[in-house]
């Protein structure tokens, strides 16, 4: 259950390389890429609320066959009660430097038509890739479609114990089993260049 | 009054035990060792052994024990995602990886596949072509050129793949809901997906109908009926909107569909009668949220993997209603079914009306402040829709549920008695069964009248009716018999106005009778205080008690179903008795039914043939007729054994007659109750007597070489009606000597043997009888030269002149001559002398013929001295050849005649002599020398040479 298919890892790769501007053969087919995001989590358990937020999501969503792949940097979130906490996050319970992004591939399963302007709630399948182990999601988003622009909006749960994350029994009072995540995003259409 | 205290006790026993809210569930663990091996997938085998696909490999599960079933070389570690059975009930396994084994003669053998991803569906057709759902792949299927990928699949993450009756595929994806037409070539595809109606795109299981309707699960959009015919997808009309997690597995049960979901356990829709949904979950108990795959097997039970347990439950068959919407149903004294469905329950808090399918399902009546300490313990619906109750002092009382109206009636008012036990009516009679006697009323024909309840009471007291006071129960037949179940005067028939009472019936054992009922061919059953239950026919009273079926004696009713089996309810449980066969059934402490503590007929069928049951803990649904109750436990034989070492496998049935020991292992599957499964056993050439054990092993010390037929049989209620056999032919190989083969070689062997040996023997004696015959003659030549007169006339003319020269050296002589005769004599019945004895006798002649020829005749010997006591040979032989010498030879100064014996070689004898002729030779027969040489023969097999040359004669004769 938990293989990653080949095109999951072309895609997320074409999207990393993509953005960061190295040369990657792809066909001149317009796709939507990612303007502007905010990527929010928030922990909350009974003794202390930890938020965090980044703004560095990058992504990119085909139209055409409804396919889509997201990543951020872990190191690239901020807020966070102290900073001794946000090193613990990176350090200790994500690993970042070894993990250094978050990823989530997949499809939509739901009817969306790109061409057509309106709100449309679709779920995502994919696979959710935090501290290197993936786990297949179903993730519901609300998706804004415009003349070659699209705004997402999705509200989902992360377990920690899904991706092996273990919090020491001291602090399991203050950090939650279950992280809320809020992502917003603005995508706009452009031509994948071929350099 | 000891009778009246004994039945309040029985009326009003209180229990503290508490059930949950779910059917029963019994956890089972795979593997006991391992917390951590997760069930994937579940599958029942023809052979009905229950298989669990985990992801620590494969298990087979026969309701006592988990046997690993390895299936690859690095067989634990496979984490099985798929079991099924294709042709000829090969099993079939998938995994994760995408590898595909099938299990033939030598174990699982490994398919290979084109494809990695997890495989999630195996089937395979009549036609032998094996069809492959992959999670990530797509859908391939192999046929005889080998496997094929279907092209034009909406996505290639597949769930499932379900033959439809009509002989289409079906299959579910992340896009769509796919009809897969193999009958076309190539095969072709239809999707169905959200702009074709469907209300989820994600469609995870996928149940087929007999009648080709189609129920999907979906992630969701929760569950749709799909109709093939028109295209359409219909949701059920109370789950439009599906507030529960992932659908991850469906069991289709008779009247129900269990939906087990990744995060909110196990949805219950109820899509016959009444479309009840609840919900199995942490919330009302139901400990697991997580559920992968749900299975009903043949015996109708229900096996559900949830996380790493396997659970097990009786499913719909009964459940414990504890409480609901907060009201207890606990201690319950009567309970009764109405036509539109509702159950009516009295306890100690009072009256309720339950319709678990209504949105105000308890509802509670008397609630006047006058009604509170009322004992109700009897209630009866009336083919008017008014409510009787029973009470306990208070008499007897009349609802209108419609209106909530109540009328009483007491002693005053015309009823016999104010204990009012049970009550039973048909038509516009009412039967009330009291601890004073029997009363009837009868309903005016005017309905504005019985509204009123202006009723006719009629009174049969123990003179003029039942025989006792004390009524327990009334019952009516669909005769329109009338039945009355009395304390002391047995069972009472009350029929054309007339009663007759069967109070003496074996033995007068049956005379408190508690509850009455009647099965499906018209006969009467019946409880009794102490002595079980009675089946009476019109004639006969037929007996059940613990000797024969029934599980316990405190019985507090007995019902029928719509199927017509007795449903006996007791402190233990239930037990079922079919009434043609008698064959019971007991349902108790293994599905979680134990202590029931209910009162006296505290029990109601309604029109769904749901039996309801009050008890202390709660009101249990009781649906008997959804399983056939005759199924016995199937029998397999798993093991053989010779001397508990086990055997290489079921197939080897020849055993050495040193491997007489014979152990065999076996189990009789009955999920329900493993435990109660007793066996009937037989070894068919041993003996054809049916051995009855409750041991899941039988061993046969010793056995005799022979053919053997081990038969097993199971059974869950030790009655054996119906079972299924296994059996087992073996031979235990006679010993090599016992085989026809040896014994016949043997004989021959041992006929020639006797025939060599007798052979033989005939020889023998005939050597004997001719060496017998030639020691005659020789005894007799050798007398007839010893008494030759020449030799004597020779000696005594020695003699002569030795007397004149010397008389002492004459004695000598005489002594010499005297010791050569009886040497002769003595020796001659001898076979053989030592040599040293024959030379003794030699010499004695020597010296008497010394005397005559002095030193003319000489004899050298060149014996070595261990030769003499050493060998042996015939007596006087060589006296023979020394004789013979001196007899043909003349012996004189000029011819001296020498003789020289010499031993030559290891063991012989050479005597020469020098030859002179004589002028007148002595007359020879020539017997002596070939006397000699042919008794020589019988003794040795070395010859006896004799060589004449010019000069010399040379005799070489063996020793021996």
């Amino acid at each position: 259950m938990t293989l990653i298919k080949p095109w999951q890892i072309n895609l997320v790769a074409c999207i990393l390389i993509s953005v960061s501007g190295i040369a990657f053969k792809v066909d001149e087919q317009e796709r939507f890429f990612i303007k502007n995001s905010t990527v929010k989590f928030e922990s909350d358990a009974p003794l202390e609320t930890i938020k965090a937020e980044s703004s560095e999501l990058r992504g990119v969503i085909d139209p055409n066959n409804h396919k889509f792949g997201f990543s951020v940097s872990t190191l690239s979130f901020k807020g966070f009660n102290s900073p001794l906490q946000r090193s613990h996050f990176n350090e200790n319970y994500l690993e970042s430097e070894k993990y250094p992004e978050i990823t989530f591939s997949g499809k939509i399963i739901d009817d969306i038509d790109f061409n057509t302007t309106g709100i449309y709630s679709v779920r995502a399948k994919g696979m959710l890739k935090v501290k290197g182990i993936p786990q297949e999601r179903i993730i519901r988003s609300i998706v804004e479609v415009k003349s070659g622009a699209v705004n997402l909006k999705s509200d989902f749960e992360v377990l920690l114990s899904d991706h092996d994350i273990r919090i020491p029994r001291i602090v399991n009072q203050k950090i939650a089993p279950s992280i809320k995540v809020n992502i917003v995003a603005e995508l706009q259409l452009q031509k994948s260049k071929r350099t | 009054m000891k009778k009246i205290f004994f039945l309040i006790i029985f009326l009003f026993s209180v229990s503290l035990k508490a059930f949950s809210s779910i059917p029963f569930f019994k956890t089972l663990q795979v593997d006991k060792e391992n917390n951590n091996v997760r069930i994937n997938v579940l599958f029942q085998d023809h052979e009905s052994y229950i298989w669990t696909g985990t992801d620590h490999g494969l298990y087979r599960f026969d309701g006592i024990v988990f046997l690993h079933i390895p299936i690859g070389s690095s067989d634990s570690l496979e984490n099985i995602s798929a079991i099924s059975e294709g042709n000829n009930h090969s099993m079939l396994i998938g995994t994760d990886k995408g590898e595909i084994f099938f299990h033939n003669k030598n174990g699982f053998t490994k398919i290979t596949t084109p494809f990695k991803s997890p495989v999630r569906t195996l089937y395979q057709g009549r036609d032998g072509i094996l069809w492959v759902a992959t999670y990530g792949d797509g859908v391939f299927y192999k046929n005889s050129t080998g496997w094929q990928s279907l092209k034009g699949l909406p996505d290639n993450f597949i769930y499932s793949i379900v033959p439809h009756p009509s002989g289409v595929l079906l299959a579910g994806t992340d896009l769509g809901f796919v009809i897969i037409d193999r009958r076309n070539n190539p095969v072709s595809i239809k999707v169905y997906d959200t702009h074709k109606g469907l209300p989820d795109n994600l469609v995870r299981e996928i149940h087929c109908e007999k009648n080709g309707l189609v129920w999907l699960g979906m992630q969701e959009g929760g569950i749709c009926k799909f109709d093939p015919k028109t295209e359409k997808f219909i949701k059920p009309s109370n789950l439009q909107t599906w507030n529960y997690a992932t659908i991850s597995c469906m069991a289709r049960l008779k009247n129900e569909f269990w939906i087990g979901t990744n995060a909110s356990g196990i949805v219950d829709f109820e899509f016959r009668a009444d479309n009840r949904v609840r919900t199995f979950s942490p919330a009302n108990g139901f400990p697991y949220t997580n559920i992968t795959d749900i299975i009903q097997s043949k015996d109708g039970n229900i096996w559900i993997a949830a996380d790493n347990k396997l659970l097990f439950s009786p499913g719909e068959k009964y459940e414990v209603i504890p409480e609901d919407h907060h009201v207890l149903f606990d201690s319950i004294h009567a309970v009764a079914t109405d036509v539109t469905g509702n159950i009516w329950l009295s306890n100690n808090n009072g009256l309720y009306r339950y319709n678990y399918n209504s949105s105000d399902p308890v509802k509670k009546f008397l609630t006047d402040a006058k009604y509170r300490n009322l004992h109700i313990v009897s209630l009866f619906n009336d083919e008017s829709g008014y409510l009787w109750l029973g009470t306990f002092d208070d008499g007897l009382f009349r609802l209108d549920p419609v209106s909530g109206s109540v009328k009483r009636y007491s002693v005053k008012e015309g009823i016999r008695n104010a204990n009012v036990i049970s009550i039973n009516g048909r038509g516009n009679k009412i039967w009330l069964a009291t601890l004073g006697g029997i009363t009837l009323c009868e309903k005016p024909e005017n309905p504005v009248e019985e509204a009123k309840g202006k009723y006719k009471f009629t009174n049969y007291s123990d003179e003029t009716g039942p025989g006792s006071i004390f009524v327990y129960s009334v019952y009516i037949d669909t005769k329109g018999r009338v039945w009355f179940g009395t304390d002391g005067k047995g069972i009472t028939l009350y029929e054309n106005g007339k009663f007759t009472n069967y109070s003496y019936f074996d033995k007068g054992k049956g005379k408190v009778v508690y509850s009455i009922t009647e099965d499906a061919t018209g006969n009467i059953w019946f409880s009794t205080l102490n002595y079980g239950i009675y089946c009476f026919d019109g004639k006969v009273f037929r007996n059940f008690n613990l000797t024969n079926g029934l599980k316990d004696l405190n019985i507090s009713s007995v019902i029928h179903d719509n199927a017509g089996n007795i449903v006996v309810i007791h402190q233990r449980g239930i037990d079922v008795v079919h009434p043609v066969t008698f064959e019971w059934e007991h349902i108790g402490r293994e599905v979680g039914i134990e202590s029931l503590d209910c009162d006296l007929n505290a029990v109601a069928r309604d029109y769904k043939n749901n039996i309801w049951i009050g008890s202390q803990h709660g009101l249990i649904r009781f649906i008997n007729n959804l399983v056939a109750t005759n199924v016995q436990p199937e029998t397999h034989i798993q093991k053989t054994y010779a001397f508990m070492k086990p055997g290489t496998g079921l197939n080897d049935s020849i055993f050495n007659y040193n491997q007489n020991q014979i152990s065999f292992e076996y189990i009789g599957l009955y999920f329900s109750n493993p435990e109660a499964v007793t066996y009937r056993y037989r070894l068919v050439g041993f003996s054809n007597k049916w051995l009855n054990t409750s041991d899941r092993i039988v061993t046969f010390p010793n056995l005799p070489p022979g053919i053997y037929r081990f038969e097993v049989m199971s059974s869950f209620n030790n009655q054996f009606l119906n079972p299924v056999v296994d059996h087992f032919n073996f031979e235990i190989k006679k010993p090599i000597y016992k085989e026809t083969w040896f014994l016949s070689i043997l004989f021959i062997v041992m006929t020639v043997t006797l025939y060599l040996f007798i052979r033989d023997r005939e020889m023998r004696f005939r050597r004997i009888e001719s060496l017998k015959k030639e020691k005659i003659v020789y005894q007799f030549e050798t007398l007839k030269s010893q008494v030759n007169p020449h030799f004597l006339f020779n000696s005594f003319n020695t003699l002569i002149a030795i007397i004149e020269e010397d008389s002492s050296k004459a004695v000598n002589y005489v002594e010499n001559l005297s010791d050569y005769f009886r040497n002769m004599i003595q020796y001659r019945d001898k076979d053989t002398v030592h040599l040293s004895e024959e030379l003794e006798m030699v010499k004695t002649y020597y010296y008497l013929q010394q005397e005559r020829y002095g030193n003319n005749f000489s004899i050298v010997f060149d014996i070595p001295e261990s030769w003499k006591l050493k060998f042996c040979l015939p007596p006087l032989s060589l006296q023979l050849l020394i004789e013979n010498a001196v007899k043909h030879n003349a012996v004189s100064h000029e011819t001296p005649l020498k003789i020289t014996v010499t031993a030559i070689g290891k063991n012989r004898l050479l005597i020469v002599n020098n030859l002179n002729k004589k002028l007148h030779p002595d007359k020879s027969t020539g017997i002596g020398l070939e006397n000699l040489i042919s008794r020589f023969k019988i003794l040795t097999p070395d010859e006896v040479r004799v060589i004449k040359t010019e000069k010399e004669f040379k005799v070489e004769i063996p020793l021996i």
